[in-house]
């Protein structure tokens, strides 16, 4: 009697020279051995031809709706464009008065002298604003907006950065 | 261009977010993929999801392919992890009566008497998968559906060529013996 394995071997096709002889010699002589051989090899055979089993026919379209849309990485991709957009305009802006206002101060010569006639009370208090409080509150004024330009466009990043690669 | 070489392209293709590659690639291996799952499942809707499931990983880890293996080793190891798991979840082995008896009746309506036994031979083949472990169930469906090489599906299984053969052997061998259980208890009953 062959083994399950050689029986396999030979249903595969990949049972050698002697075991074939042996076979061929079994199935003539054993009618025990003819039925299990039989039975195994129904069971191979049905294997062989089993159908492949078919999915839902929206299978393709249910996996493509699944996945993450496109317009969402577009949407977010443009508010990061205007953002810079932005930044570049404000410091342009900053850059362009500030410009005016030396080439104005450097180029400007008034060919009249005005002498304005005010009081003596009201032009110290308005001096003394202007020099003590306005600009005390525009450069702290200042200071908070630069550090906070560079919190966003400096800091921020390279620490994000720094913990993706760390982790 | 043979179907790995296939597999390849649309994969390179996907990696730069070509999406009608993707669903190319899903129209060329949903079937297996479905047939697979459904093997060691035996509930469609569990298997559906499973293969969705699997292919949405292709998917999000398309770019960690190294295309040193074949796309249907990676992907079958995939399937077959997955079905593994909700297998494992299920627990409880409920058969779909009402598909099968319908499937069987739509068979004895249409064919002829050999093509009827044949159906009721496929049919009871896969009720006694279901008594199979799962591993045994993968070895038989890609040994019979894709006609793998044993180097193949070794590599799915992770194991090597020479054991999966043996493996191969011992399945069909428990398969054969769930069958003969199958007829004896068809008979019984009919008795």
């Amino acid at each position: 009697m062959l083994t399950d394995e050689q029986i396999f071997d030979i249903l595969d096709g990949n049972a050698g020279a002697d075991v074939l002889q042996q076979h061929t010699h079994l199935l003539t002589s054993s009618v025990v051995y003819q039925r299990y051989f039989n039975e195994l090899a129904t069971i191979h055979f049905d294997l062989a031809e089993m159908p492949l089993e078919k999915p839902s026919s929206d299978f393709t379209t249910n996996v493509l709706a699944a996945l993450p849309s496109e317009k969402t990485v577009l949407v977010f991709a443009r508010r990061k464009a205007w953002s810079t957009k932005w930044t570049y305009g404000f410091f342009g802006t900053i850059l362009s008065v500030l410009l005016m206002a030396i080439l104005t101060a450097l180029l400007y010569q008034p060919s009249a002298q005005i002498t304005l006639v005010q009081t003596n009370q009201f032009f110290e208090f308005f001096n003394g604003f202007m020099t003590s409080y306005f600009t005390q509150v525009a450069i702290l004024l200042n200071l908070m907006v630069i550090l906070v330009v560079f919190d966003r466009k400096v800091l921020r990043p390279y620490f994000k950065q720094r913990s993706i690669t760390l982790s | 261009m043979n179907d790995e070489q296939k597999d390849i392209t649309l994969l390179k293709r996907i990696q730069v977010g070509d999406r009608l590659a993707y669903k190319e690639l899903i129209n060329r291996h949903k079937d297996y993929a479905f047939t697979v799952a459904y093997r060691i499942l035996n509930s469609r809707e569990d298997a559906e999801e499973i293969a969705q499931d699997a292919f949405l990983q292709v998917f999000k880890n398309v770019n960690s392919f190294n295309f040193e293996a074949k796309f249907t080793t990676w992907f079958y190891r995939i399937v077959f992890n997955a079905a593994l798991m909700q297998k494992r979840k299920n627990r409880i082995f409920t058969e779909d009566i009402s598909e099968s008896s319908q499937a069987s009746l739509v068979s004895n309506l249409s064919d002829s008497s050999e093509d009827i036994r044949k159906n009721e031979r496929q049919r009871a083949i896969r009720q006694a998968m279901q008594q199979l472990q799962a591993d045994d169930v993968l070895l038989i469906t890609l040994f019979y559906l894709q006609e793998q090489s044993l180097e193949e599906i070794a590599a799915i299984t992770q194991i090597s060529a020479d054991t999966a053969k043996v493996k191969i052997h011992r399945a069909r061998k428990r398969l054969a013996e769930e069958m003969k259980k199958h007829w004896k208890e068809e008979v019984t009953s009919l008795l």
